[in-house]
Order: structure tokens, then sequence, then C-alpha cells
């Protein structure tokens, strides 16, 4: 992959690409940190039994846009990613799979090992 | 005073086999809107995954009770296309048939937990009747009821013997009179129809949306199945498979998807034992991988996606689990508004959550 894409680009290639593919399911979105600053952000859909994937590669600090306008089952993703890699998309929060006591943002390298803060229910 | 009620649905509920929140506004009866919670179960599995290839196939096979077999395959077959290797058709064939008896097993426990949310107790104990007869049949053959561990990257640990594929002719000669005669009760059986007919409705369009797999896309119209990529042994000569939809989009429409689909694995797994040969069952594989690779099958909630990317070293750098039930369960937010607030058991039941896989 190339350097860093703008944020603003990758909503208008995956627009694009959905468009001339007719929408295609989109299976998931899957971060990977390549341990520079920088992450590689892979789009996958299925179009006519066949898994095609778009690529990205983004900075830690970028604010990316959502599309979950473009599929209702992105939202549930996308969050995952905040929760797992601390990215950011617009109008989006993390907690869908850790709460605020879990250990932040665990498969940002290198990882660190945290204890789990014990909660105690209120008195 | 507000328009509805907000009434907390879960994490513990008695519908529910784990723990997962809906948070339901309700006015009168009539459930208006859902939000959805997850993360009491997360147990940061992609991280485990991560610590040693080796390992990862056991550990992977653990992620979920009920899909495990498929789990351990996924990934099996996904290391398999990083390495470049073709694995025998007995491998493949073995596979197939452990993966559609799995299909079975979880198949028929969401059927009994249809029939036990809907207070069809009677019918629910003969799913489970019926299903103890798979259980015992892949612990004769495996050695595990739940954890088959029989796979290896390459092929199998270990071969399958002669009396033991002899065993599964035998146990679904047995069981399949049972099966069609469930088939049947399910497809007239009044109360079913009564309860389940017109509930929980998941549109087309809204099925594309949520991007939906398995029976709760195939009961909305959409011949959505990983089988037709002819993975694995699917892809075999003397293999035939079409996939089961219906158009209806309601409760009733994936329990008959999932009813059919259970004779269509007796069928399948025939077509396998008659297809298998002696030969290899193993193709050794050598070094640590190094790449990256995708990997589906589809497992008995829909497709099962693993993507794995590797250094050379025994840690991989990445592994990705996109199960079914991460895509079918926030579905629930476009069945659930409208419905009666006393069908959303059972319209979150017609999904087949799991929470192990969702959480991870």
């Amino acid at each position: 992959m190339n350097g860093p894409t703008p944020p603003n680009d990758i909503r208008k290639r995956l627009e694009r690409m959905t468009r001339k593919a007719d929408m295609p399911r989109l299976i998931d979105i899957i971060a990977v940190d390549r341990q520079d600053g920088t992450f590689d952000l892979i789009y996958t859909f299925h179009h006519q039994n066949v898994l095609m994937d778009e690529r990205f590669v983004i900075k830690a600090d970028d604010e990316l846009e959502s599309i979950r306008d473009l599929y209702a089952a992105a939202i549930y993703m996308e969050r995952e990613i905040i929760d797992m890699f601390g990215l950011r998309f617009n109008g989006l929060e993390g907690g869908f799979l850790l709460d605020k006591n879990s250990p932040q943002t665990p498969l940002r390298k290198p990882i660190k090992v945290e204890t789990v803060k014990e909660v105690k229910p209120d008195a | 005073m507000p328009n509805g009620f907000i009434v907390p649905y879960g994490p513990q509920h008695a519908a529910f086999l784990e723990p997962f929140n809906l948070r339901l506004t309700v006015e009168e009866e009539v459930v208006v809107g859902a939000e959805l919670n997850f993360g009491y179960n997360h147990r940061g599995m992609e991280h485990a995954l991560a610590q040693d290839y080796k390992r990862t196939q056991f550990l992977a096979e653990r992620v979920c009770g009920i899909c495990s077999y498929h789990h351990a395959s996924v990934y099996c077959q996904t290391m398999e296309t990083m390495y470049g290797v073709t694995i025998s058709n007995r491998a493949n064939l073995v596979r197939l048939i452990m993966m559609e008896c799995q299909r079975l097993t979880s198949h028929l426990l969401a059927l009994g937990h249809i029939a036990e949310t809907i207070g069809y107790e009677n019918l629910f104990m003969q799913f489970f009747r019926e299903r103890e007869g798979v259980m015992q049949l892949v612990n004769r053959i495996s050695g595990g009821r739940v954890h088959y561990s029989m796979n290896a990257i390459g092929g199998l640990r270990k071969d399958v013997t002669y009396e033991q594929l002899m065993d599964v002719e035998a146990t679904l000669d047995r069981l399949e009179p049972k099966f069609l005669e469930l088939q049947r009760i399910v497809r007239k059986d009044i109360t079913l129809r009564r309860r389940l007919r017109g509930v929980g409705l998941l549109t087309k369009k809204d099925a594309v949306d949520w991007c939906t797999v398995g029976p709760t896309s195939r009961g909305s119209g959409l011949p959505h199945d990983v089988r037709l990529t002819s993975y694995g042994g699917y892809g075999l000569e003397g293999i035939k498979f079409r996939p089961i939809y219906y158009e209806e989009g309601d409760c009733y429409a994936r329990t008959m998807v999932r009813m059919d689909e259970v004779v269509q694995a007796v069928d399948l797994i025939r077509q396998a034992l008659g297809q298998i040969r002696d030969g290899p069952y193993q193709v050794p594989v050598k070094g640590n991988p190094n790449g990256e690779a995708y990997g589906r099958v589809e497992a008995p909630r829909g497709e099962l996606l693993y993507y794995v990317r590797a250094n050379g070293t025994t840690m991989l750098d990445r592994i990705k689990l996109r199960t079914p039930a991460l895509v079918n369960i926030p579905a629930l937010t476009a069945m659930v508004p409208g419905c009666r607030f006393a069908d959303v058991a059972v319209i979150t039941v017609s999904v087949d959550p799991c929470v192990c896989c969702t959480d991870r």
C-alpha cells in the first residue's frame, strides 16, 4: 500500500465502488496497526460470490467519515474499531465492546498489559 | 410524561442463553424503538489468538461453543491459503461431514430454543432428543461433544476410520425419519404458525442494509450462502448444493430455513460419504506463515470470515474474526419496532444470537 489516504477520499472511493458494483454486501471493516503511527483500514465486500476489498492507509489522528448511512451494519464495525484501536469516526463513540473500566485501545501496538480495574457496585 | 417507557431487556433474561442488553422503548404494549448493548462477555480473543499461530487452531475452536468446528476449519483454511497448500479431497470431505454435523446440532438447538421461547415445551424436547443423537455421533468420531479438535493446518490431525464413516451413515439413517417428522410438524403446526407468522419482519431492503447473513438473510429472500463459493469440500465433484431461502422475512421463514437446512445437511453428509476415498489426510506445511489471507465458511448462523496477517514469526500481526452474529443481532433494531412486547423474546431467538461470537 502507498502513503496515507486523505480521510475525505475514503468515503468518496467507497461510494464510487459501491455504486459501480451495485451495492455489494459489506462483510467487515478491518483495522491493522502498522506500528509507524499509521493503520491499514480494509473494507471487505461480497460481490457475486467473490470477496473484494478496498484498502486505505490512515493516520492515527485522522477523523474518518462513517459509512453508516450507506450500510446500517457499519455502525457496530466502526464502533468496534474505535474501542480496539482508538481511531475516530465522525459522530460515533466507542463503548460497544469495552466499557470505561476496561483497558483502552487494547489492540494498538505495542500492546500494554493492564490490570482490569475492579468495579464495586454502589453501596 | 414521555411518549414511551424504557424497558431493559437483558443482560440477564430467561429467553437469552448469553448476556446482552436490549434497551426497548415501549408505548402501551408496542415496541417503538430498540438499542443494543454488548460487551458483557468480552474476552479479548483477537489478542489471544495472535500469540502463537500453532495454538490458534485450538483456541479458535473455543471462540464459540456452538460453531466451534467452523471456527477451527476457517482458521486452518485461511492458513492453508497463506501457505499456498491444497489439502486432500479426503480431508476436505471429512471437514464437510463434521461441519454439516455441527450445522445439525446448531440448528436443532436454535429450533428447540424457539419452541421453548413460545412455551412449546413438548416440541423443544423433541428437537433436543434428536440433537442428542447427533451430539453422541460427533463424540464417537472426534472424542468431543463440543470441541472436535480434528483439524490441523494442512488437513486433519488424525484420520477417520471406515467404521466411523459407517457409524455416520447408520446414525443418519436412524435420525432422518425423525427430522422429516419434525419438518412436517414445523410446516403444519398451528401453534408455531400463529406465534411466528408475520412476527419480527425483516424486509429484503433491511436485510441488505444490515448486511445480514445465514438463515436470517435467507429468511428474507436473499439466497446468500458462502457454500456457493465452493470452498473446501463444497467445490468437489459430486457435491451438489442449492441454498434454501424463503421470501416472507418473518420468524416463521427463519425457522423454516433452519428446519429445511437440517434435512439438507443430512443429504450433504450422504453425498460426502459417497465421494470419500482412501488417501492422505494431511499435507505437511513448513516454516512460519508470512503474508495475509482471508478465509470464509458458512457457519450455522451465516458467513464466518477470518482475516490473518502474519510476519514470518510464530506471532501473528493481526487476526480478525467477523462472526455472523455481529451483523445478525444488530438487525434486531430493524425487526423489533412495531412488534408486541411479548414477541421480543421470540424475535430475538429467531436470529439465533450468539454473544460468545459477537463479544469474542
